[in-house]
């Protein structure tokens, strides 16, 4: 059966439809574009209920099918169908238009013009004006007679250029549409020619010129998939199907067979199918033009990192059967060096770079003057390998953790040592230097740090790091000039720096102490006259009760009387200020009926009821002395009296800022267990803040391998890194908790999984903790309950072995 | 990014002066207003490149690894002569789509 005459026979057995039912079929075919079948339905309609709106609805389905009809090449069609839709557009004067502009595509010059006769809204006239020109560059000259005079000189001038463009004379073609103003209906043409030219000259202004195209003209349509060659945004921007048309017409443009073949490669490596392109590649790399050597090499080196950063064993070998090794990694050791560094495998990766750098040796590889530095470069690289393979713990932790993992390095090289390497290398290149003095100070090397700091000064003779190291040990030495002179020079590159400056203050201070206990007092004051002058804060309590100790060791008792009375009224308490001047006192030394007063006012003040700026003030007091290294006699009777004074603060009232202060100052002494106290009473007054959590945690950390409730460290890490990391304020912090959770990781999980196997036998259950480690080490949870982490009962059991919760996890390096 | 010699149009071997005479060469022609992504693109080259360490440190550890093969088939299509397109047929074409 024919299909008409089964749509007639549909058309005659169908149900009728009901007016409002076949008005939805109407408009959803019109919206998808099915002008055939909303023409059929419309026409319909206007039978059943000719309205204005029915009506329209039929013209614009006419409309669209004369469209798709002139598309698919059936002009006189197109036109006949065309024609059934002049009468009803007859009441709009934009369908009316519309009308017109179709017959003016295609190609009934004499319709049209009655209609744009017809046509009363004058602002359609230029759009009609374009597409008449757009109609008679592409059916001929028969139509120019209709354009406004202007318009047809223009046109005259596209038709000609197009003929030059034709022959291949561009420089005409260019030339001859140069007149055409940008106003004109004929500009997109002059756009579409001028761009032609420069496409085919391989100038980047054609791009510039086609991104003016008014999309809905013809122009624009013309010039389509030779834009796709040079903008992969426009391409992106269309429908897939057109995407396809677009490239499709783009691979007629370059026949070149190599091309093909890199395309196919391009796509294969997209898929992640690496043997095929592999192959792919060598097939295109043996028919490359010998001229573009240069393409050869860029292919070559773009297969080497997509080996390096996907491949395996297997790709490498086919990698050097393929592409052979390249000048610069003659036996492919950098390629595996890469290829294990990506994989997370960086203890085999530095065993691979070590034997690259050996290679290096070798004439070609590198330049015989840049060698050397190369070879540094690379040990650097092996040092920063060996570091994150097995972060050092900060000195503050190494004390908390099992003996039998402080020597455990899994790379063959230890980042010392590459450091070490590097700079006999190239001493005159300062990051190893520098990175070999951060991995001493992490780990407490403190000699060594000294020795490196003198070599980087050597080299680098106002470098910052180095001399605030050498400031840093010449106090520890008492050596308070020279601190002093260091640090100054420190302060040079960084005066902003407010570390850098506050350490040199509290350096001077120590000096005009010094200098006081030399008998030296004029210096002395004028040391601390400039630093209270350029004190900011107006917290000056330190400096007050220096210079109240060195006037009453002058002989100047009332002077120094008034000094203190100055410093209690500026401390946040006169506790703190009387704790001051006991410590100054004491380290000066002054009197010692000056001693015994203020210890017995500092003791008094003790026992009176605990407030938070003085629990606040004492505690910091402590922590600067802790931290910095400064002793005197009575110091841990001190350190017993205020802690016994906290313990009773703990009642007191505390705003947030007191508990994190008093929680970063007792992480000095985390083992402590106020510290665990302050951080539950934090966490659950201010639950949003991560430092009390983190407190908790270096507190349990701090108890040692034997007695440190694991799950309870992970959980109150994970909390501590949840809240961190939901306030971008806390993004150090972040970095602290998520080290300590690495080295947390690293070294439960192995000794766990140790102490486990050697008391497991093939015989017995696996023990819930063996089950625990494996199937964290594998991502599986056995866990269902989650742990409370506010379970802090002094007097709890805290023996229980350790349990790893998370084995050694690396991921894929991004370099 | 692509390769910042691919980038710059420079040698392997070329010397600090080359470079920067050819990195200011290109800054001047496409300034960030008219070209903000190829100047952003010429920066980041350059900044890989300007110094003998930086130089070498490529070399040594990144040579080719942000060369992709999308960037070697266009600068490929760019250096191949283009065939040309009959007009006859680019008005076949502007049939169809009009």
């Amino acid at each position: 059966m024919g299909r008409a005459r089964a749509r007639k026979q549909r058309r005659h057995t169908a149900v009728p439809r009901s007016i409002a039912l076949q008005r939805q079929q109407t408009e959803a075919a019109l919206a998808r574009g099915a002008f055939q079948k909303a023409r059929e339905l419309a026409q319909e309609l206007c039978r059943q209920a000719p309205t204005a709106e029915h009506r329209r609805w039929l013209t614009e389905a006419t409309l669209g099918r004369a469209a798709e009809l002139r598309a698919a090449g059936q002009m006189t069609q197109a036109l006949a169908v065309l024609r059934t839709a002049v009468d009803s557009a007859a009441d709009s004067a934009v369908l009316l238009a519309r009308c017109a502009g179709e017959f003016l595509l295609g190609g009934d010059w004499q319709t049209a013009q009655r209609l744009i006769a017809q046509v009363t809204d004058t602002t359609l006239l230029p759009h009609l004006h374009a597409l008449h020109v757009d109609a008679v560059v592409l059916h001929g000259e028969s139509g120019l007679s209709g354009l406004p005079q202007e318009v047809r000189a223009a046109t005259q001038s596209v038709l000609r250029a197009l003929a030059y463009l034709d022959q291949g004379d561009d420089t005409s073609a260019h030339e001859t549409v140069a007149g055409i103003p940008s106003a004109s209906p004929a500009y997109d043409w002059k756009l579409l020619i001028q761009g032609l030219t420069a496409f085919y000259a391989n100038a980047p202004t054609a791009l510039e010129l086609w991104q003016q195209l008014s999309p809905e003209r013809v122009p624009a349509a013309i010039a389509a998939p030779l834009r796709a060659q040079l903008d992969p945004a426009f391409v992106a921007g269309q429908p897939p199907q057109m995407q396809a048309e677009l490239l499709a017409f783009g691979q007629r443009l370059h026949a070149e067979p190599w091309l093909g073949r890199l395309e196919d490669t391009r796509n294969l490596l997209a898929q992640e199918a690496l043997p095929a392109a592999l192959r792919r590649a060598g097939e295109a790399a043996r028919v490359l033009p010998p001229e573009r050597h240069e393409l050869h090499q860029r292919l070559a080196r773009t297969l080497y990192w997509a080996v390096a950063q996907h491949g395996n064993d297997r790709d490498i070998t086919a990698y050097r059967k393929v592409f052979g090794a390249p000048p610069d990694d003659p036996a492919l050791h950098r390629l595996l060096a890469l290829h294990h560094e990506y994989a997370g495998d960086l203890a085999t990766a530095q065993e691979w770079w070590a034997k690259y750098e050996a290679d290096m040796q070798q004439d070609g590889v590198i330049s015989a003057a840049d060698t050397a530095l190369a070879r540094a470069l690379v040990w650097l690289h092996m040092g920063e390998l060996a570091e994150e393979a097995d972060p050092p713990p900060p000195a503050e932790l190494q004390l908390a953790l099992p003996p039998e993992f402080d020597d455990e390095d899994d790379c063959p090289f230890p980042a010392v040592e590459c450091y070490r390497r590097s700079i006999a290398l190239a001493p005159q290149y300062p990051e190893a230097h520098e990175h070999l003095l951060e991995l001493l100070h992490t780990t407490g090397q403190q000699q060594e740090v000294v020795e490196v700091a003198q070599r980087l000064l050597e080299h680098f003779p106002e470098h910052q790091r180095a001399l605030e190291v050498l400031a840093d040990d010449a106090f520890r030495q008492g050596r308070w000039d020279e601190a002093v002179a260091c640090q100054e020079r420190a302060v040079q590159g960084r005066p902003h720096d407010t570390n850098l400056t506050a350490r040199l203050s509290f350096y001077r201070l120590g000096l005009a102490r010094m200098r006081a206990q030399q008998g030296q007092f004029e210096p002395a004051r004028a040391i601390l006259e400039a630093e209270l002058a350029q004190e900011t804060s107006p917290e000056r309590s330190h400096i007050l009760c220096r210079q109240a100790a060195v006037e009453i060791k002058a002989g100047q008792r009332q002077r120094g009387e008034a000094l203190f009375a100055q410093a209690c009224q500026t401390a946040p308490s006169r506790l703190a200020a009387v704790f001051q001047m006991l410590v100054e006192a004491i380290r000066m030394p002054l009197e010692s009926a000056w001693i015994t007063r203020l210890e017995r006012e500092f003791r008094r003040g003790l026992k009176e009821k605990p407030a938070g700026p003085s629990a606040v003030a004492l505690l910091s007091l402590l922590y600067a002395y802790t931290t910095l290294g400064i002793s005197y006699d009575g110091l841990p009777a001190h350190q017993t009296l205020v802690m016994q004074y906290l313990k009773r603060a703990l009642r007191a009232p505390l705003s947030e800022a007191e508990l994190q202060r008093l929680c970063m100052c007792l992480k000095a002494w985390p083992d402590n267990k106020l510290l665990l106290d302050f951080a539950t009473r934090g966490a659950k007054e201010f639950p949003h803040q991560p430092v009390f959590p983190y407190a908790a945690a270096r507190y349990y950390f701090a108890l040692g391998p034997e007695r440190c409730p694991i799950p309870k460290l992970q959980t109150a890490l994970e909390r501590a890194l949840t809240l961190a990391r939901a306030n971008p304020a806390y993004a150090e912090l972040v970095d602290e908790i998520e080290g300590l959770q690495q080295v947390l990781h690293t070294l439960t999980f192995l000794g766990d999984l140790d102490h486990h196997m050697r008391h497991f036998s093939m015989e017995d259950e696996p023990p819930p903790e063996l089950l625990g480690a494996l199937a964290d080490l594998f991502g599986l949870s056995l866990d269902d309950e989650e742990e409370d982490w506010f379970d802090f009962d002094a007097d709890e059991e805290l023996d229980e072995p350790p349990r790893s919760s998370r084995g050694r996890r690396r991921g894929r390096r991004k370099r | 990014m692509s390769d910042p010699y691919t980038v710059l149009g420079l040698a392997l071997d070329s010397t600090d002066d080359a470079i920067r005479r050819r990195y200011l060469q290109l800054v001047r022609t496409y300034t960030p207003e008219r070209a903000p992504e190829r100047f952003a693109a010429i920066r980041e080259a350059y900044d890989k490149l300007r110094d003998p360490i930086s130089r070498l440190r490529y070399r040594v550890f990144e040579a080719g690894k942000d060369d992709t093969l999308e960037a070697i088939i266009a600068d490929a299509k760019a250096r191949l002569p283009r065939r040309r397109v009959p007009v006859a047929e680019l008005l076949a074409l502007g049939r169809k789509r009009a």
